[in-house]
C-alpha cells in the first residue's frame, strides 16, 4: 500500500512512473502512458497531488521576483473590446500556435481540467478548420454528416438573419454554417462560448463556406458566438462578432 | 477591473482563483504576492539563469489568469500546483535543444576536464538549497536523495539521471519513488499537511 493514500500496489497502477511523472522526469510515451492512466484513476490523481505537495515543500518561499509589471501588462493586453457589453478575457483552450511555451507538458496540465470540467466551460471537440465541399444533396446529410436532428440554436447576424445553426443529432451536435459573409484574406471564423465573463474558444471554423462541423459542446455552453479573426485564431475575440445565438434544447 | 473580493489579502486560495476566473486583476495580484517567491525559486533553480526563470514565472501567472479552471482546489493546494506548473515549464526550458547546446558549450568552455559525475552535480545542487531543505533531503538514503535532486532540481529525465549516476534505469525509478515516499512520511511527521 502507498504510505499516504493507501493506494494498492497493483500492476494496474504505475506507481514508479507516477513518482517520476511528479518530478517531470518522464518523457515521451512513458509520460503519455501515465497521463492516460491518470485520466481514469482518481486514486493516482490524488497520489500525484500528494507527490506534488511533498516536492513543493522543497521549494523555499523567496521574495517575489520583479516581473509583476510584465505579468500585469500581459494581463491587460488580453482585455479586448466587449461583445454586447460583456467584458472579454481570454480563457480556455487556445489555438495551439499561441501556446508554444506549454511544450510537452501541456498534456499533463490538461489533466487538471478533468475535475473542473463539470463546473467550468472547458475543452470541446470542434473539428478545427474542417473544410467541406459544397455537396448538399437534399438527403439530410452534408458532406456525409447527418443534419437530420432538430435545430437547437440559430446563430443570427446583427440584422437578425440566421447565418448558422446547431443541429442536435442523436450522435452529437453539428454546427451548420450557411450564410456567413465572405472573409478577407488571411482571416477565418472562430467559435466561442460566451456564457461566462470570459469567452471560451471552441475552435476555428475556416472560411465558413457551407461547412458542417461536428461539435462536442460542454453542457454548460448555452450561448455561442462566431467572430472574424486572423488566420490561426485568437486567444480572445478580437474581430467583429458576425453571429450569435442561444442553445435551446427540446425538453 | 474592480476587485470582486472585498479584501483580497484575507481571501482563501480557492476564493482568489474563483475571483481570477471572474477577471479580477487584484485577485491574481494577490496570488502573485503569496506564491511568486516559490514559483520564482523553483524556476530559477531548474533553469539556472535569470532570463529563463523570468519567462517561466510570467508564463505561470499569465496562464493562471487565462485558464484559472485548470486549478482544482479539490486536488491540491494552490502553492504546490503553481510550483508544479513552474517546474514543468522550467524542465521544458532546460530540455529544449538550444538549451542543451548552450549548457554543453558552456561546460566545454569552463571545464577542460570531463563533465562532473552525477554525484558531484547532486552535491552541488544540494549545497545550493536552503538549509532546512538540505537537512530534510539529507535524512533520505544518499542514493535516493541524489536521484531526486538530479531529477527535480537538475531537471533531468530519469534516464539521464540513471546515466549520470551510472545506475540501471529501473534502480533509479525505484530510488526516486522510495525517496519521494520517504520525503512524504518525513513531512507528515513534521506536521505538514499533505
Amino acid at each position: 500500500m502507498s504510505p499516504v493514500t493507501g493506494h494498492p500496489r497493483s500492476e494496474r497502477h504505475p506507481l514508479d512512473n507516477l513518482a517520476l511523472y511528479a518530478l517531470d522526469a518522464l518523457e515521451g510515451d512513458e509520460a503519455v502512458g501515465v497521463e492516460a492512466h491518470l485520466e481514469d484513476c482518481a486514486m493516482c490523481r490524488l497520489e500525484l497531488a500528494i507527490h506534488e505537495e511533498a516536492l513543493s515543500a522543497l521549494v523555499e518561499d523567496g521574495p517575489p521576483p520583479e516581473v509583476w509589471d510584465a505579468v500585469q501588462s500581459q494581463i491587460r493586453a488580453d482585455e479586448v473590446v466587449p461583445i454586447n457589453g460583456t467584458p472579454l478575457h481570454p480563457v480556455g483552450p487556445t489555438p495551439a500556435h499561441s501556446d508554444q511555451s506549454a511544450g510537452r507538458r501541456g498534456m499533463r496540465r490538461r489533466l487538471a481540467l478533468l475535475a473542473a470540467a463539470a463546473a467550468v466551460v472547458a475543452v470541446v471537440g470542434v473539428g478545427v478548420g474542417t473544410q467541406l465541399t459544397n455537396d448538399r444533396d437534399g438527403s439530410g446529410t452534408l458532406a456525409g454528416v447527418s443534419i437530420d436532428g432538430p435545430t437547437v440554436a440559430v446563430l443570427a447576424d446583427a440584422h437578425g438573419a440566421g447565418v448558422a445553426r446547431v443541429v442536435g443529432n442523436d450522435d452529437g451536435d453539428v454546427l451548420v454554417l450557411e450564410k456567413l459573409p465572405p472573409l478577407a484574406a488571411q482571416r477565418e471564423y472562430q467559435l466561442w462560448s460566451v456564457d461566462g465573463p470570459r469567452p471560451v474558444s471552441l475552435g476555428l471554423l475556416g472560411d465558413g463556406h457551407d461547412e458542417v462541423v461536428p461539435l462536442n459542446l460542454p453542457g454548460s455552453a448555452t450561448k455561442l458566438a462566431i467572430s472574424d479573426e486572423p488566420d490561426g485564431g485568437s486567444i480572445a475575440p478580437t474581430g467583429p462578432v458576425v453571429a450569435s445565438g442561444a442553445i435551446v434544447r427540446p425538453a | 477591473m474592480t476587485s470582486h473580493l472585498g479584501a483580497a489579502a484575507s481571501a482563501s486560495d480557492p476564493d482568489l482563483v474563483a475571483a481570477v476566473a471572474q477577471g479580477d486583476e487584484q485577485a491574481v495580484a494577490e496570488v502573485y504576492r503569496r506564491y511568486s517567491g516559490a514559483v520564482w525559486a523553483v524556476a530559477q533553480r531548474v533553469c539556472g539563469d535569470r532570463a529563463s526563470a523570468e519567462d517561466v514565472c510570467q508564463t505561470v501567472f499569465v496562464d493562471l489568469w487565462r485558464r484559472p479552471e485548470r486549478f482544482d482546489p479539490q486536488r491540491g493546494k494552490l502553492r504546490s500546483w503553481l510550483v508544479a506548473q513552474a517546474h514543468a515549464r522550467a524542465v521544458d526550458v532546460v530540455r529544449s535543444e538550444t538549451s542543451r547546446q548552450r549548457r554543453q558549450e558552456r561546460a566545454a568552455r569552463m571545464a577542460p576536464t570531463p563533465p562532473p559525475s552525477g554525484d558531484v552535480e547532486a552535491a552541488s545542487l544540494l549545497a545550493s538549497l536552503a538549509d532546512h531543505v538540505r537537512r530534510a533531503l539529507d535524512r533520505l538514503a544518499a542514493d535516493d536523495r541524489d536521484a531526486i535532486v538530479l531529477a527535480y532540481f537538475g531537471g533531468h529525465s530519469y534516464r539521464e539521471t540513471a546515466a549520470l549516476l551510472g545506475a540501471p534505469e529501473g534502480t533509479v525509478k525505484s530510488r526516486i519513488r522510495r525517496g519521494l515516499e520517504g520525503l512524504r512520511r518525513m513531512l507528515e511527521a513534521e506536521g505538514v499537511t499533505l
